[in-house]
């Protein structure tokens, strides 16, 4: 008779220091494991639990303005460089890794209202209601960068002053160009203190500008007449103008999809476009339950971050009806400013109540050095959260979050309110000729005119 | 007044070259562009400028009003925004790839190429004064400008044309060589012949001419050469020792003492062995020696070396005799009397198998018979086989005795009508009768497989074959009948006397007949045998009914034909139910024992057999007892019930309205009726919105299973277009101990790969990116962008590594309360 034995050599399977990890031998025959599936599925609802426990978003408050929060800007080249401006006129920049300020610019009279950093990192660009934009050369950051900076308040190296109040400021990408927007849109170069060109379209003012990061000649405004308008540099003129049902408070391009752009609108949703199809939105991204203030894509291109005056802050996927995820606090105001950090792992929101709040852009993320293993771990949880997402009871779980009580009440009563107006659209629909009443898709429903 | 005044002219300073009359007065002439352009006469390009003064002349329009300043503007705008939108589309390409990868990679990846000594040694720059020290050391021998000049050398290397083309074209005829070495290695290895193999092994073992032999070009050359000397000495016997030396040697007698001669008298002789044999070692590896002169033939002829010269009729007399042989060795075999092949059931088993084997020689010889006769005809039959449209000379109807020989006036009056299979004549039958049995078998049993035939052929005529003792007597009279038969059917029309279907014959035979389960009436397949049933009833009043179904090689032309007939012999068949049924009954129920076969076969019972029955009332009458429908429409009910089952009302509780006589007499009250009314309407609602609702037969459980509800998505989830796609997606697991490692890794793969605290730059056009790398596999992608993203974020970043979180906050990860 034959008898079959394992051997195993006991050097192989022993470690030799407690680190060492033991190898495991697994059978992946499929046959051994007949209850693959419902061992998953526990584990995705696992997952999705785990994630529930952790979801602690928020990472800190950089406190230190003594008035609402009105504009922020991050450094296309260092990362921990942000700066925020009040509407008391100062403008802070912060460490944010220690959440203190490096250093305080008094910069302007009335109050800042936008912030840009250049292209190579070097220059702040300010702008505000006392109609001028003030240039400022930001200090050297080096690893040493932790100790504020307590030196006497630094002096703008170039002050440039307009015939009307600036609403907003960007700059280019790339270049040395950068837009102001007011009564009509600037552009200006850095070492020129008068604007090289200058456009306007209509008489309304403008209150926003911000340019295409992919393609460094092309920026969008908009305006109070509820417009958003495209530019091209090269052209030397605006290239069409959208008119929407309510104003377009901010506009966020896109940095990985040169054409697609994203607008916080008054009406308590973004609107993406397709700069090359205006007649219809790409999608239309509802939850917030007031105007969005501002809004700003991550840099991988995949979700973006709102700022709401419903006190909240969203993060959407790029091309995702409803937010992924709703920050707020119990103390932070109406968001007037968000931004996503360079890296895409942080959201900051400057709010009403003085603060500027720092985020985690995934809720329950883990921080920190990961070692393989752990991050084999996050990774095939969030894979198996992903793939059983659609059972109810995963998508329930993985779906609630805690709102507060007004902004509940408010989602509630406007989802009345468009219950309502759909049912009423419908009986008239009923009682009129058969295609009289179209059926206006909503991407298309809040388009007023596109204007050559 | 006025011209008085044009014409005093008061001029505020003289006239002078600086001031001039711009009216000009009478004297001077108005100055024109020629007048300008005149100076110029001489200088080049001076025709040229004058056409164009010229051409502007004739023209002469005016410029056109500029348009207003709105409309400009939105021309502009408008040319702007086609231009930049035209200009922006050269991103679509790269948006879609990065729309449609399962994975975005971000992440920074170390740079490992690793650099060379070389490389290293042209970087260096002495720093200390030991270094600067060493390095003046080496340029004073020259040791450092050589290494560069080399290196450098090296890296200039620069190839002319021609050289490049030598070079490649070296490159080519080595590939091809090696691809010509390659297919033949391959053509070589796939030759299956021993012989081949075998000459091959033994020219690489005497390596004389090897290299011809492997060519079987040569090879081919070889055998003919061989052929024709083996040939040869076939003819001339030269080797045989037919000489005159040889036989001079011979007479004086072999037992000369010249050793020499005989050595070559022996050696001629197996010249001539090696020569006559060759061909067998040629045919077959493992040669035979004792093989005969009539299997050399016939290899001969299996190979085609030879041509079948031999007359056909020599081979069909010779397979006669030996048929006849044959038969009659199995007639006279004894059967044995002792040991296990006495045993009664064996002995009738053998019995059975000779007869088999009688019946089958008997085909045979049959057939030989037929070849023989129709030598001639054998060519035209094949012929005819092949073109079916043209006139069957060579098949035609049955006919026996008188009917036989009327057979030719009637091809001269209706050739189309000569494939009739159609005995059913009353006269015909008769003649049928007349036939001596074997006969009829032998006749049956022809142009059959040997193999099938046990199961084709009816038993009951065979059983009365093998009844009678089979001498050599009777069957040779039979096949002279049979010749007689065959020469006066003239050319032997195949005709295949298929007998009776299943309730007709016993025994196992009977499902491979035709099952009238299976088949319903029989009908024609065109151009192929068809199966023609022909029922004869001979004699109302007896239970002899012959029922014969012949297979005729029929043409398209006659089947039409045949088709009218067919419908009125089936007209004039009545065939008799109820006796039918029991004849049924019983020939079902009896079993196959061979006494009771014999039994029957002794008065062979022809009757009419259920095949004319239609399929349709078999089954009705198979399935007379259950009513299926009903059965299903109770199921539906109950089911029904049972998911939508009537709400609980008053009436449904013990004792609810029938506590008085009252109640009783008038019946429960009203609004109890009302409540079941009300119930009833709603389940019929509940009712009508059912999938099944319209569907007489069909039952489609709407039940719900609520624990099994949880593991099910509620509906299709919004990128899958089908439940099965998404069911497919979800099928693989996910988890280490399902999946390998490098499997593990891909599946949950993350959608976006980023650092934390490394900046993503803005997306970079470059062309390189515009390619689609849809060949490339998922992982090659991947790297691909990891490559790209890479070189993306080569500048140079002071504080990239600088994050917003000190260490120590990453391990607590703390909330904040505000």
């Amino acid at each position: 008779m034959k008898v079959k034995v394992i051997s195993r050599s006991e050097d192989e399977f022993t470690r030799e220091r407690c680190q060492d990890l033991q190898k495991v031998f697994r059978n992946l025959d499929p046959k051994l494991h007949p209850l693959e599936k419902a061992h998953e599925y526990t584990r995705a609802l696992n997952a999705v639990k785990l994630d529930k426990v952790f979801a602690k978003p928020f990472m800190g408050a950089l406190s230190g303005h003594i008035d609402a929060v009105s504009a922020m800007a991050k450094n296309p080249r260092r990362l921990n460089c942000f700066i925020s401006g009040s509407m008391d006129g100062e403008i802070k920049l912060w460490d944010v890794a220690y959440r203190r300020a490096n250093q305080t610019l008094l910069g302007h009279k009335g109050a800042v209202r936008g912030l840009t950093i250049s292209s190579d990192g070097e220059r702040l660009l300010s702008c505000g209601d006392d109609c001028t934009v003030r240039i400022w050369s930001l200090p050297e950051s080096g690893m040493g960068s932790s100790e504020a900076n307590t030196t006497s308040p630094q002096k703008s190296i170039a002050c440039h002053v307009g015939k009307n109040a600036f609403r907003a400021i960007d700059h280019q990408w790339t270049g040395s160009f950068f837009a102001t927007a007011g009564a009509q849109v600037d552009i200006w170069d850095q070492n020129r203190s008068e604007p090289i060109d200058s456009f306007t379209w209509g008489s309304d003012t403008v209150i926003s500008v911000r340019f295409n990061p992919a393609e460094p000649e092309i920026f969008s405004t908009s305006g109070s007449d509820r417009s958003i308008v495209l530019y091209d540099l090269r052209m030397g003129t605006p290239l069409r103008k959208l008119i929407m049902q309510t104003r377009t408070n901010a506009i966020a391009w896109n940095p990985r999809e040169a054409f697609n752009f994203t607008c916080a609108n008054e009406d308590c949703n973004c609107y993406s476009y397709d700069m090359r199809k205006l007649q219809s939105a790409l999608c239309v991204h509802k939850d917030h339950v007031s105007a969005v203030m501002d809004v700003d894509f991550s840099p991988t291109g995949r979700e973006f971050v709102t700022g709401s005056y419903d006190r909240t802050v969203r993060i959407f996927s790029y091309n995702g009806g409803h937010s992924r995820e709703v920050y707020h606090t119990k103390r932070m105001q109406r968001v007037f400013c968000v931004k996503f950090s360079g890296d895409g792992t942080y959201v900051l929101s400057g709010s009403d109540d003085t603060n500027v709040r720092l985020w985690k852009a995934k809720a329950a993320e883990q921080l920190g050095v990961l070692l393989p293993r752990e991050k084999r771990k996050h990774a095939y949880n969030n894979a198996l959260t992903e793939r059983y997402k659609h059972l109810p009871e995963i998508l329930r779980i993985g779906r609630h979050r805690h709102l507060p009580k007004p902004v509940y009440k408010a989602a509630k009563l406007r989802r009345t309110v468009y219950d309502a107006e759909k049912k009423r659209e419908d009986r008239k629909r009923a009682h009129s000729a058969p295609g009289s009443v179209p059926h206006p898709p909503l991407r298309k429903k809040r388009i007023v005119a596109e204007l050559e | 007044m006025r011209r008085k005044r044009a014409g005093i002219l008061s001029e505020a300073y003289p006239e002078s070259e600086f001031n001039l009359n711009p009216h000009g007065g009478d004297t001077m002439q108005q100055i024109t562009v020629e007048d300008l352009i005149s100076p110029l006469q001489n200088t080049p390009g001076f025709g040229s400028l004058r056409k164009r003064v010229q051409q502007l002349e004739k023209k002469g329009s005016v410029v056109d009003a500029p348009l207003p300043k709105a409309l400009q503007d939105r021309l502009n705008r408008k040319a702007g925004y086609e231009k930049t939108s035209d200009e922006i589309s050269k991103w679509q390409d790269i948006v879609k790839r990065n729309r449609e990868a399962p994975t975005l990679v971000f992440t920074q990846r170390p740079d490992l190429t690793a650099a060379s000594t070389a490389e290293l040694a042209a970087k260096f720059v002495p720093t200390t004064n030991l270094e600067k020290e060493v390095m003046e050391l080496l340029q004073e021998n020259g040791l450092v400008e050589s290494t560069t000049e080399a290196n450098t050398a090296l890296g200039h290397n620069k190839l002319t044309m021609d050289e490049v083309k030598e070079r490649r074209e070296k490159l080519a005829k080595l590939r091809s060589m090696l691809s010509y070495h390659e297919a033949k290695a391959k053509r070589m290895k796939k030759i299956k012949s021993k012989t081949y193999h075998r000459l091959l092994q033994n020219s690489r073992k005497g390596n004389t001419k090897g290299e011809d032999l492997i060519d079987p070009e040569t090879l081919k050359e070889a055998a003919i050469k061989a052929e024709f000397k083996r040939a040869q000495e076939r003819m001339t016997l030269k080797h045989k020792n037919t000489s005159k030396w040889a036989k001079r040697i011979i007479k004086r007698g072999i037992k000369a003492k010249e050793d020499g001669s005989r050595e070559a008298l022996a050696d001629q002789l197996r010249t001539h062995a090696a020569l006559t044999r060759k061909i067998h070692a040629i045919d077959d590896a493992t040669t035979s020696e004792e093989s005969s002169g009539e299997e050399d033939s016939e290899t001969d002829s299996k190979n085609g070396l030879s041509s079948p010269s031999k007359p056909k009729t020599r081979i069909l007399a010779k397979a006669k005799i030996e048929t006849l042989k044959l038969l009659e060795g199995n007639a006279e075999a004894e059967i044995p009397t002792s040991g296990l092949f006495s045993l009664p059931f064996m002995t009738r088993a053998i019995e059975k198998k000779r007869k088999q084997a009688q019946s089958e020689a008997f085909a045979v010889l049959e057939e030989l018979e037929q070849l023989e006769n129709d030598d001639a005809h054998i060519d035209q039959m094949n012929f005819n086989l092949e073109k079916e449209n043209e006139k069957p000379a060579s098949y035609g109807r049955l006919a026996f005795g008188d009917m036989a020989k009327s057979i030719p006036n009637l091809k001269e009056e209706e050739p189309d009508m000569l494939v009739e299979g159609n005995t059913s004549d009353e006269a015909e039958g008769e003649d049928v009768q007349d036939i001596p049995e074997f006969k009829k078998k032998a006749f049956s049993s022809r142009r059959r497989k040997p193999k099938d035939n046990a199961k084709i052929n009816p038993s009951g005529v065979e059983l009365q074959t093998c009844e009678k003792p089979v001498t050599d007597a009777v069957w040779k009279d039979g096949c002279n009948d049979l010749i007689d038969f065959n020469a006066s059917v003239e050319q032997g029309h195949e005709v295949d006397n298929n007998v009776p279907k299943a309730p007709d014959v016993e025994g196992p035979n009977v499902p491979a007949q035709a099952n009238p389960w299976l088949y319903g009436p029989v009908q024609g397949i065109e151009g192929t045998f068809t199966k023609e049933k022909n029922t004869i009833k001979q004699d109302t009043s007896g239970p002899l009914v012959v029922s014969a179904s012949l297979e005729v090689l029929t043409s398209p032309q006659v089947r039409r034909k045949r088709k009218k007939k067919k419908a009125k012999t089936q007209k004039s068949i009545t065939p008799d139910k109820g006796q039918d049924d029991k004849e049924n009954e019983r020939h079902l129920s009896s079993n196959d024992s061979e006494e009771e076969e014999n039994q029957d076969v002794k008065e062979p019972r022809f009757q009419l057999s259920a095949e004319n029955e239609s399929q349709l009332e078999l089954i009705q009458r198979a399935f007379a007892g259950d009513d299926v429908e009903a059965d299903f429409q109770q199921m539906k009910v109950e089911a029904l019930n049972d998911e939508v089952p009537l709400g609980e009302s008053v009436l449904s509780l013990p004792g609810w309205g029938q506590w008085t006589d009252v109640q009783k007499k008038k019946g429960p009250p009203q609004w109890i009726l009302k409540q079941q009314e009300e119930l009833r309407q709603g389940r019929e609602q509940a009712l009508s919105k059912r999938k099944d609702f319209k569907m007489n037969h069909v039952m489609i459980s709407e039940k719900m299973d609520k624990k099994f509800a949880k593991f099910m998505a509620p509906q299709l989830p919004f990128p899958f277009t089908s439940r099965e796609i998404y069911e497919k997606s979800t099928r693989m697991p996910l988890g280490r101990e399902f999946n390998t490692d490098q499997g593990f890794r891909d599946l949950i793969r993350p959608a976006v790969l980023k650092d934390a605290g490394v900046i993503i730059d803005p997306i970079k056009y470059k062309m390189s990116e515009t390619r689609t790398g849809d060949s490339l596999g998922r992982k090659q992608e991947i790297l691909k962008k990891a490559k790209s993203f890479r070189s993306e974020d080569k500048r140079k970043r002071s504080n990239t590594t600088n994050s917003f979180v000190s260490n120590k906050e990453m391990r607590q990860n703390t909330v904040q309360k505000i």
